[in-house]
């Protein structure tokens, strides 16, 4: 199967020098959906940022879809954040509607209008919030505003799409609600790799899941 | 281009009242500014004779509008050549004797002193004669304001001043303006658009503010010169297409300083608060 994500010997401190990871293998592979969990501040949100380029990586290998991340200019690392939809910790929507949300970033990437509507309807509908389209996000429950942070994510069809705690203040059922709006992205081909604090809802343990423990990760 | 213009309407889109009004105290003092830098580009003084050099005993010179047709020139100069008490009379243009100027001058030999004297004061009463001067060496006897050094290094300050306050204002309503418009940055810079495409609409929203500054400006000055239009002197410190050299050049320092005020606008793009990531 196609590597979409191969880490190896990655190696990250602090600016305080604290080592956040040390000699980190990791492997995903093309169309897997993995989960990442771990207690707080175990570097999750770091690992994720170092994937998508927003981390400079200080040893180690990172390769993106056989990209090195490491040793990618400006520009290409720009084109790489295109390819990755990203879902960042704490995701707080713009305060527009639904629809919009999605509107924005898609015509700020340069998309026409009737264009970025089509695809911001196909990924809407893929999350389940296509009844929603009109409302104001600010109107959206927790689950609601996480199925939005997915949708802008997966909006301009990225080949990987990263996301960063979207359990965080959910209910268990909730969770559950996430991880099946997960799997239904998973069923569209792209490869996901979710991080998430211990511990996980218990529809994450269907697939494979890795844990950050002591700077290093088990699983990988 | 498209994205230009859309982040362009989004960003106007996101003015609210407070950025509203600190855009416009800062338009308000950026044509305080570009006044001021109109008004030093001004003559000293309204062109009358400085250049033309004293009249000696028993001449006359004098000044003509540049508002005065060829014909009546040509008229006019007929009918003073045709006089008993002129000797010569000769006619050049303004732009010989003092370039940048418009309009037209008489330089009269009378065959006495006080036949120039008669000659003088029958002039002054015509119309189309902005200024009459006679031998006797002493200041034109109408016409001609004068701007003195101290005005303007006064005004030179007040552009500093205003052009200050004007960046202040200019800055600090970018600041409440991006950072009601923050979350969009934020989403932009994860969805990796370029910065190439996030700053030139907050330039070209500064750029916007000056060029309407230096608008007005040119409004005022052509409202300026409408109105001082009876008053030969006043209109003659903007005659010779010194109007349109100040409007262009007003109009290209609004644009700098708006650019200027732009680039506030982005260096506050560079604040953590625009991080994509927490």
């Amino acid at each position: 199967m196609a590597v979409m994500i191969q880490v190896a010997e990655l190696s990250f401190s602090t600016e305080d020098g604290i080592k956040v990871f040390e000699d980190v293998h990791l492997r995903v592979d093309r169309g897997e959906l993995v989960y990442l969990s771990g207690p707080p501040s175990t570097g999750k949100s770091l690992l994720l940022g170092l994937l998508a380029g927003y981390v400079p990586p200080q040893h180690g290998q990172i390769l993106v879809y056989g990209r090195n991340v490491a040793r990618l200019n400006r520009e290409k690392t720009l084109r790489l954040r295109r390819q990755i939809g990203l879902l960042p910790q704490g995701f707080t929507p713009l305060p527009r509607t639904v629809l919009e949300n999605l509107t924005f970033k898609l015509r700020a990437l340069g998309d026409f209008k009737e264009q970025g509507e089509e695809k911001a309807t196909f990924a809407l509908e893929t999350v389940g919030l296509l009844r929603e389209r009109m409302t104001e996000a600010e109107e959206l429950t927790s689950l609601e505003r996480v199925k939005l942070g997915l949708a802008i994510a997966i909006c301009d069809d990225p080949f990987l799409l990263l996301a960063d705690g979207p359990f965080d203040g959910l209910t268990p059922e909730d969770q559950n609600g996430v991880c099946e709006v997960l799997e239904r992205i998973n069923q569209r081909g792209m490869t996901i790799l979710v991080a998430g604090r211990d511990p996980l809802p218990p529809s994450a343990y269907k697939h494979r899941v890795l844990r950050i423990i002591d700077g290093g990760v088990n699983g990988g | 281009m498209s994205t230009f213009f859309f982040l362009f309407r989004e960003l106007l889109g996101a003015v609210r009242a407070r950025s509203a009004l600190y855009f416009l105290l800062s338009g308000l003092f950026i044509l305080l500014s570009l006044s001021s830098f109109a008004f030093l580009l001004l003559p000293a003084s309204s062109p009358t004779d400085p250049d033309v050099g004293s009249p000696s005993a028993g001449e006359v010179v004098v000044r003509l509008s540049p508002r005065l047709a060829a014909a009546s020139i040509d008229a006019l100069y007929l009918q003073v050549r045709e006089r008993s008490d002129v000797k010569r009379i000769d006619f050049r243009f303004a732009q010989e004797v003092n370039p940048g100027e418009t309009g037209g001058y008489f330089f009269i030999e009378a065959t006495s002193p006080e036949a120039a004297d008669d000659i003088a004061r029958e002039m002054e009463d015509l119309d189309g004669v902005v200024g009459v001067e006679t031998g006797e060496g002493g200041p034109p006897k109408s016409g001609g304001i004068e701007i003195e050094a101290s005005v303007r290094f006064t005004i030179l300050g007040g552009l500093a001043v205003f052009l200050g306050i004007g960046l202040f204002f200019a800055r600090s309503g970018f600041s409440v303006l991006l950072r009601s418009f923050a979350g969009e940055v934020r989403l932009m810079r994860l969805s990796g658009v370029s910065e190439r495409m996030i700053y030139p609409p907050v330039v070209s929203l500064g750029i916007l503010l000056g060029f309407l500054a230096g608008l007005l400006l040119i409004m005022g000055i052509y409202l300026f010169q409408y109105a001082a239009s009876g008053l030969e002197d006043i209109a003659l410190l903007l005659s010779g297409g010194r109007a349109l050299a100040i409007s262009i050049a007003g109009l290209s320092l609004g644009i700098f300083i708006g650019g200027l005020s732009g680039l506030f606008g982005v260096s506050i793009l560079s604040s953590r608060d625009f991080d994509p990531l927490p």
